[in-house]
């Protein structure tokens, strides 16, 4: 069973080098049928920028979990302090990412991705309303990345991808990862992506990003 | 192809963000209600340590059906010494030690001037709860200071008239008192002669004392607060209704 488990995710990985050939069949004037074989370039050479947004994950959560508050409070003068206030909502802004990777192979993509995010919360006096003061917790995971492509046509690709490297923050400077366990990305140049992730990029991504030729491409 | 671009971009900020978790509710009032309770959680068990004078006093000047009803009341399963100068009442707490309430009376009747106190005796341990001073049915002088010998402490003195209802002891109360823990706050609250706060002390059993902060009907207290690490102030007047609520002005 593990074998055939290996196998299945080599197959995938590896179907865009062994699917090298696209079939398509035609039709001529004269009524013949032709088969059009093309054949998809081994090597890309190009270069992706992405920017995105994603929604809050569970490792994000538990990177602002890890700084514990001290409770309290735990004398009078701090209860009537505490009193004297309140809180306002703390807001997520969502997961703003930034990637760059350089598509060599057609099966592969390498680069780097940073990704921010942060919970904000104000605290205002209860009588006046006026704002006492901000309370901003901040991530910045910068990690590199490998993106598989499984399925790779000239307006749609499939893949999925892998991250590894660190937060910091305000909080914690902590190791993270980042998996995007299922992602499309559909347009030629500019194109749109929408992803199905795990880590700190989120559970769900999309974005725009752009793709151009390398020199290497080019000559 | 822009405006699919724009709209993506409207997509992404309003899918990603979200309020994560709810703030507290503001409330102009909860400071003034934390300063509140302070003062009442520990003015309440000083007025009601009142029922062991009361006690007292019945027995010394042989108000025998008075006596019984107090017993029965406030202290019904606990034992009574009779001396010539102390009455002592001992009283089974839940932890299946005992608490002694002390009245030294020095032999001398209130009625006849007489000055008594009030000590509390837990195992090695005595704590004077005050001095007592009057009558029931007169106004009577209560005066209490407590410190832990270190930095907190209390200092009361508050007149009382105070009669025996159906349901137990109806006081009226008023006077000042003052609060300080060292290098952290100072309080100190004030209660008019003209408004004096009504104060019910009901209790139906044997057991110790518990917080009754809604037996207040009436009368009105003016707290001062100052916090010394922050140098600001604080002042709240407190309103209490024949209902048991309270409204701050």
């Amino acid at each position: 069973m593990r074998r055939l488990k290996l196998l299945l995710v080599l197959t995938l990985l590896l179907s865009g080098t062994v699917i090298a050939q696209e079939r398509q069949v035609e039709h001529s004037e004269d009524g013949q049928t032709v088969t059009v074989i093309r054949t998809l370039p081994k090597r890309i050479d190009q270069h992706n920028f992405r920017v995105g947004v994603g929604t809050m994950s569970f490792s994000t959560l538990l990177y602002h979990l890890s700084y514990a508050d001290t409770g309290g409070p735990f004398t009078f003068r701090e209860s009537v302090k505490d009193a004297e206030t309140y809180l306002t909502n703390s807001f997520f802004t969502g997961v703003y990412s930034l990637n760059y990777s350089y598509h060599s192979r057609r099966w592969l993509q390498c680069g780097g991705t940073v990704n921010f995010w942060a919970i904000t919360q104000s605290e205002r006096d209860c009588v006046t309303n006026n704002k006492v003061e901000n309370y901003c917790d901040w991530g910045m995971s910068i990690m590199p990345t490998f993106r598989f492509i499984y399925l790779y046509r000239e307006k749609v690709q499939l893949y999925s991808s892998i991250s590894a490297g660190i937060v910091v923050g305000n909080v914690n400077l902590m190791p993270c990862i980042d998996a995007t366990l299922i992602g499309c990305s559909f347009g030629r140049k500019l194109y749109g992506f929408a992803e199905l992730g795990l880590g700190t990029g989120g559970w769900g991504r999309i974005g725009i990003g752009y793709r151009f030729d390398s020199k290497k491409a080019k000559k | 192809m822009k405006k699919y671009i724009i709209l993506a971009l409207v997509a992404l900020f309003s899918l990603s963000s979200c309020v994560l978790d709810d703030g507290t509710t503001r409330d102009p009032n909860k400071a003034n209600e934390v300063l509140v309770r302070k003062v009442i959680s520990s003015l309440s068990p000083t007025l009601r340590n009142v029922k062991y004078i009361l006690y007292a006093d019945a027995v010394v000047e042989g108000r025998e059906s008075d006596a019984k009803f107090i017993k029965s009341h406030y202290f019904p399963n606990a034992t009574i010494e009779t001396a010539d100068d102390k009455i002592t009442i001992t009283e089974s707490l839940s932890n299946n030690q005992s608490m002694q309430s002390v009245v030294t009376t020095g032999g001398v009747k209130l009625t006849e001037g007489g000055s008594w106190t009030l000590e509390e005796v837990s195992g090695d341990k005595t704590i004077l709860v005050g001095t007592y001073t009057g009558v029931q049915g007169a106004e009577c002088t209560f005066t209490t200071t407590y410190t832990n010998g270190k930095e907190e402490s209390e200092d009361y003195s508050v007149k009382i008239l105070y009669s025996l209802v159906s349901n137990g002891i109806k006081m009226k109360v008023w006077g000042a008192g003052d609060m300080e823990l060292k290098r952290s706050y100072t309080m100190s609250f004030t209660i008019d002669d003209n408004n004096p706060l009504i104060h019910y002390y009901s209790n139906t059993g044997g057991s110790r004392d518990t917080f009754y902060y809604i037996n207040y009907f009436g009368g009105a207290m003016n707290i001062a607060y100052t916090d010394l690490v922050d140098n600001t102030s604080r002042e709240v007047n407190i309103l209490f209704d024949d209902d048991g609520d309270h409204i701050y002005n």
